[in-house]
């Protein structure tokens, strides 16, 4: 939502000027306008509103992050590695000690998945995610990216918010906070999570840390009964649609009069105009989460039928409910962006419980692999062909990511312990070259064929900032004394993957 | 001011080897000379390179891409090229860009020194020996000419003479008014006063009757009769302990995966109540929240107490499930006494001690050595259970503390009170430990030492009791200073430092630093009673004054810095959830114990806690939002919304927003609609009509009448849609969120 009022400035005035207007042009000013205008520092006349004020001309608009929960296996997707075959069953023996998180390394294992090779690109993928096939063309694959950290917990918020540590704040609310909004009666910001529940570190993976609370992000659950929690008063209750809207006119005039004896505070007004904002919300929403507007070729497009019949969840992973859950959400997803939403997050996989419900496939990869991949090739898949015949491809990121990889061994088992040590993430989309990769790993999948150049989510982020036109370097906000960043000290932006 | 001090760098031994520089010595003159020359690198190029260089030239992204921690990175060069040419300093731009009528370098600060760009050329001559193991490091010497480390000198109180004035505060405030060519507001009407007055000190509405006690209270000492009843009310020590938690990070979950259920943190929170309800002396406060199990070993409290130290999060997957002895598990504990020296640092030293974690401070005088000395006085303690009070320890009460002995449980192990040895990391990297460092402080304050000189065989406890000590001393400004600038901060909105967590340079400065002064000084030197503190304060005229605005003030001073009029206050989550339920006529003022809960929990290995799920008639929930279980891992949906704490990090001040989501959160989240429909129970029997009724529900929820344009609207609402809509619309008016 566009923000109303501003914190008390917490950072340097004129640094933030600068952050402004050094760099001019192109899209996405309006919010950068607003919070100079809330500084007091820009002129009423509204210019910088309208030529807007970008570090960089911007190539994108919009950002879908895919975040698979549990880490998802680099080497059983995209990271085609035919010496795992030759390998299969001997020891895994890398030529130095190898630190896991929970085993020893047993005994290299090969992919259960057949792989085949798709496009001009000639990308190899596994058979799961075969439907991206279509789409390797305009991806750009990264297979030389390390974690600072082979738990859960950490590296889930390393990826999300660029810290190992909690109270940082989300990609979606830097975003937020640099951009704002795209539109007035939708959220900035929305996260589709996993129907089953919350990855590791809950909703703190997408909390917006020491940002103001309105760049947190609205979480929106289309499979649920409720999808938009607060959206409206319990169904059963007192309160009527006429009432409700009888109800804010009410306030309106309270509250008018209460502001007219009280000058000087703008404050009052702003939550006037607060409410005025969640009545257009509560007509704009509604409209977004029908899927049954679409038609039957969209829903087929991404696994759904045509009344979007809604099953309920099982505990065992199965492919016909990771196709329908997640194509839900990517369905969701693109009706919001085409709404004006800037950033939707989308979980595939939910906690570290048993049965096993998202990827973390430490027993048994092909069984929880297979079908988690095959929901999300679908998904994945669907999305990116939607977007790019409705022309929105070209001004909208997508970043598939997990926070780390598995390893080329098994376990002890039919599964892959974690690996910290190289993992896979993909762009799309938004000025991203298709068909290239980037930084390769080495013939295990182990590490980076290159080990003195890993890559890390700061870069992702750092290029994914730089295609929204933000230098991640002046995207800053003061908490307890240092000018934080989403990239901390670090990030280059990866030149080698933008077209 | 300062003095240098030398890194690990200048001290290392350098033994002579092949690896130190390309040049090879192959006859014992050759050999002396070189010798010589890496003397000279080490007594004149190290120093003058983390004085005046590194500052900028370090780390992941130097300026200009060239880094100067390396003879490798030097050599590489950055983006104007190659830095140095060794033996060739004439091909070495580093050299041109020091010397010269206006050398390019340094940025900032004197030219180098002929003396010093000679010391460079020669060294580049010599072929620019540089052993391979040292690496440099941000070192310029310690600016301590900073206004929060001065020490404590009670200003005179300025003479200025009015009749407004009533305590020293006013004659401070005034004097700064005056220069600013502002002048106070008149002071507020009763009834602002009193809801003022029952919000900030309890966090709760007046109820009718003591509204109408006040109102009609003619002595003329009614005003501080009531901020004494107030002060005396243990509603005080809920509304006070919640500001302190928020500083702590209170929470009643772990956090991260498998965040669980932490069911004996709550007796440190009791206890924070209690120690603001009894008024403990502050440093005794300080004392035992950091070494009260070693400092006071015959309370209870003093075990309790030190649940400020663990209130952060642990990970529990990293600490009991990772191996000792592996890389994974020193980053875990790396990061979680981490937590616990920037939390004691920033809470009682309104420093960023923090910043030191990985470089020397880059702004304040901190060196990376006083970060890892202070992570050596928390290396005998994790975060635990342990039983308190007397008796037998089997069977007493338990509660999560600092801890140094308890049974292990899978990989995470305790100490047995001999602390884990604290190596400097390098750049913070736990895969490049450097030398061993022994327990310590900042060294911001060099009268008071930053050393410990404890004995080697004490129990860890001895660190943290030393600490304790260095942070209560009577001549460390910052914990005076910081203590009073909290307090000042909740009453006001805004503390006379902006930024209440960091004094050092990157924070605010003070508005009315004599006032800070004058008010540490007079805290310090009395009983240290914070009671007495909130008296001086909220009797005081720049308290009592109205919050109306004034075009004329507004444009000089639109942000009220010079407190020209009061700032009127928007209710924080707690103080919001709490004066519904008041109003409603639901608030259980059951205090202290295990917490309520706003969800439904449930554990399948990883544990889930469902908000949905949450009846919010289940009058266990009832009771002050100060006793909600906090949940880090899910933070409650209605309070985050409304701008609570987030308990994974030090909230020094809350946020404060105004969005469409909190509109929709206050309008349809089912605890407000719940709290409408009991509401309107409750004012169902206390009117023969809707305009009888309303006007009471007026009286309870705002402690005033409604007037005739207000009330005829809410009545013919009342009517078409019943009681239950307009008490929703009386919990969702601007005056149930702001407090004149």
């Amino acid at each position: 939502m566009p923000s109303i009022i501003p914190p008390t400035p917490p950072y340097n005035a004129a640094s933030r000027r600068d952050f402004l207007w050094n760099l001019g042009g192109g899209l996405g000013g309006i919010a950068l306008a607003s919070m100079l205008g809330q500084d007091g520092l820009l002129a009423s006349d509204g210019v910088a509103a309208r030529h807007g004020v970008l570090h960089y001309p911007p190539r994108t608009k919009r950002v879908v992050q895919l975040y698979m929960s549990g880490a998802a296996s680099q080497c059983d997707l995209w990271d085609y590695k035919p010496q795992l075959q030759k390998q299969h069953g001997e020891k895994f023996d890398p030529g130095e000690a190898v630190e896991l998180f929970q085993s020893s390394p047993d005994k290299v294992m090969q992919s259960p998945f057949a792989w085949k090779q798709y496009g001009q690109s000639g990308k190899w993928l596994s058979g799961p995610v075969a439907p991206l096939g279509d789409c390797v063309d305009d991806i750009a694959f990264i297979h030389s990216m390390v974690s600072k950290s082979n738990v859960h917990g950490p590296a889930t918020f390393m990826q999300a918010t660029g810290f190992v540590l909690p109270g940082f704040p989300s990609m979606g609310s830097w975003i937020s906070y640099g951009l704002g909004s795209l539109n007035e009666n939708l959220p900035t910001f929305v996260v589709l999570p996993d129907p089953r529940g919350f990855a590791p570190n809950g909703p703190k993976n997408w909390g917006s840390g020491f940002l103001p609370a309105e760049h947190q992000a609205s979480m929106v659950q289309p499979s649920a009964k409720t999808p938009i929690a607060d959206l409206f008063a319990p169904a059963d209750g007192y309160v009527s649609a006429c009432s409700d809207a009888d109800a804010l006119d009410l306030l309106a005039t309270l509250n008018r009069q209460h502001e007219s004896t009280r000058p000087g505070d703008s404050r009052l007004d702003a939550r006037i105009r607060s409410y005025e904002l969640a009545a257009r919300m509560q007509l704009s929403a509604p409209e977004v989460l029908d899927l049954r507007q679409e038609p039957e070729h969209i829903l087929r497009m991404y696994g759904l039928d045509r009344d979007n019949t809604i099953t309920p969840a099982t505990p065992q992973i199965n492919a016909a409910q990771e196709i329908e859950y997640f194509g839900r959400n990517c369905l969701t997803a693109r009706r919001l962006l085409e709404r004006g939403v800037r950033f939707v997050q989308i979980w595939s996989g939910a906690d570290n419980g048993f049965p096993r419900r998202n990827w973390d496939s430490h027993e048994d990869l092909g069984r929880d692999h297979g079908p988690l991949a095959q929901g999300l090739g679908v998904g994945a898949a669907a999305l990116i062909k939607d977007l790019k015949q409705r022309g929105m491809l070209d001004d909208t990121v997508i970043l598939w990511t997990t926070e780390f990889g598995r390893m080329p061994c098994n376990q002890g088992s039919l599964g892959r312990d974690h690996n910290p040590f190289v993992f896979t993430n993909w762009l799309a989309g938004g000025g991203i070259r298709g068909g290239v990769t980037y930084g390769e790993s080495d013939e295990w999948s182990y590490k980076p064929l290159d080990r003195d150049r890993p890559t890390y989510c700061y870069d992702v982020h750092a290029t994914i900032l730089h295609q929204l036109g933000i230098d991640h370097e002046r995207l800053t906000y003061r908490s307890n004394g240092i000018d934080r960043r989403l990239t901390d000290v670090h990030g280059q932006v990866i030149r080698e993957i933008i077209s | 001011m300062g003095t240098y001090r030398p890194t690990l760098a200048t001290v290392v031994v350098v033994a002579l080897s092949a690896a130190l520089s390309s040049r090879r010595a192959s006859s014992s003159a050759e050999a002396e000379e070189f010798r010589a020359n890496v003397v000279q690198f080490r007594e004149r190029i190290v120093p003058l390179f983390e004085s005046r260089c590194l500052r900028c030239h370090e780390g992941d992204s130097p300026a200009g891409e060239l880094s100067l921690t390396t003879r490798e990175r030097v050599i590489k060069g950055g983006i104007s090229g190659v830095a140095i040419v060794p033996g060739r300093p004439e091909e070495s731009s580093l050299l041109d860009a020091v010397s010269g009528d206006e050398p390019a370098m340094p940025k900032e600060g004197p030219p180098l020194t002929a003396a010093e760009v000679a010391a460079i050329r020669h060294w580049i001559a010599a072929g620019a020996p540089w052993p391979t193991d040292v690496e440099l490091t941000d070192n310029r010497p310690h600016d301590l000419n900073w206004w929060s480390l001065e020490p404590l000198i009670r200003p005179a109180v300025p003479a200025v003479e009015s009749q407004w004035i009533r305590t020293p505060i006013d004659a401070f405030i005034l004097e700064k008014l005056q220069a600013n060519g502002l002048a106070p507001s008149p002071e507020a009407d009763r009834r602002s006063l009193l809801r003022r007055l029952y919000f900030d000190l309890t966090g709760l509405p007046p109820t009718p009757d003591e509204a109408e006690a006040f109102l009609k209270d003619e002595s003329p000492n009614a005003y501080e009769a009531l901020v004494d009843r107030l002060l005396a009310s243990p509603r005080y020590g809920e509304r006070w302990g919640r500001h302190w938690l928020d500083v702590a990070h209170y929470g009643d979950t772990h956090g991260y995966d498998k965040d669980k259920v932490r069911p004996n943190a709550w007796p440190y929170r009791d206890y924070v109540i209690r120690s603001f309800n009894d008024d403990k002396p502050y440093r005794r406060f300080l004392a035992e929240q950091i070494a009260g199990d070693v400092l006071f070993p015959e309370s209870p409290d003093g075990v309790i107490a030190t649940g400020f130290l663990v209130a952060g999060p642990f990970d529990f997957v990293g600490q009991i499930e990772v191996a000792d002895g592996t890389l994974a598990k020193a980053i875990t504990r790396n990061l979680d006494r981490d937590d616990m020296v920037t939390t004691v640092v920033n809470t009682f030293n309104s420093m960023t001690a923090q910043c030191a974690r990985c470089h020397n401070h880059k702004f304040d005088p901190i060196s990376q050595e006083d970060y890892y000395s202070l992570q050596a006085v928390f290396a005998g303690v994790d975060r635990a259970e342990r039983p308190y009070g007397a008796g037998n320890p089997e069977e007493a009460p338990r509660t999560f503390a600092a801890a140094s002995d308890f049974p292990p449980h899978g990989a995470f192990t305790s100490t047995k009170g001999v602390a884990r040895s604290i190596r400097l990391l390098k750049r913070g990297n736990e895969a490049t430990p450097g030398d061993e460092v022994s327990p310590g402080t900042c060294g911001y304050l060099p009268a008071l030492g930053s050393r410990f000189e404890l004995d080697p065989a004490a129990n860890e406890g001895a660190r943290r009791a030393a600490l304790a000590a260095w942070l209560a001393h009577q001549d460390n400004p910052l914990t005076w200073r910081s203590i009073v600038n909290r307090v000042w901060q909740y009453h006001f909105g805004r503390g006379i430092v902006d930024t209440p967590n960091d004094f050092g340079r990157m924070g605010s400065l003070p508005t009315h630093p004599e006032l800070l002064d004058w008010l540490a000084v007079e805290f310090r030197d009395g009983p240290q009673s914070l009671k007495a503190l909130h008296r001086l304060i909220c009797t005081s005229a720049v308290y009592r004054q109205a919050s109306l605005g004034n075009p004329a003030f507004e444009s000089s001073d639109g942000a009220n810095q010079f407190l020209w009029r009061m700032n009127r206050r928007k209710l924080e989550a707690e103080a919001v959830r709490d004066a519904v339920l008041a109003v409603a006529g639901q608030l259980d003022l059951t205090a202290g114990g295990p917490g309520f809960r706003a969800f439904e929990f449930r554990d399948d290995e990883s544990p889930h806690y469902d908000y949905e799920q949450y009846d919010p008639a289940d009058p266990q929930s009832h009771r002050r939002s100060v006793y909600r279980q906090i949940v880090r891992s899910v933070p409650d949906p209605f309070m985050a919304t409304l701008d609570c704490a987030d308990s994974s990090a030090a909230v020094a001040k809350r946020n404060e927003t105004l969005t469409p989501l909190q509109a929709l959160a206050m309008l349809n989240n089912r605890f407000m609609v719940s709290m409408a429909e009991r509401f309107a129970e409750r004012i169902e029997p206390l009117g023969a009509d809707d305009a009888h009724r309303l006007a009471t529900a007026w009286q309870l929820a705002f402690a005033r009448q409604p007037t005739p344009e207000e009330l005829a609207p809410l009545v013919a609402y009342a009517e078409q849609y019943g009681l239950a809509n307009a008490c929703r619309v009386i919990f969702n008016m601007n005056e149930f969120v702001f407090i004149d």
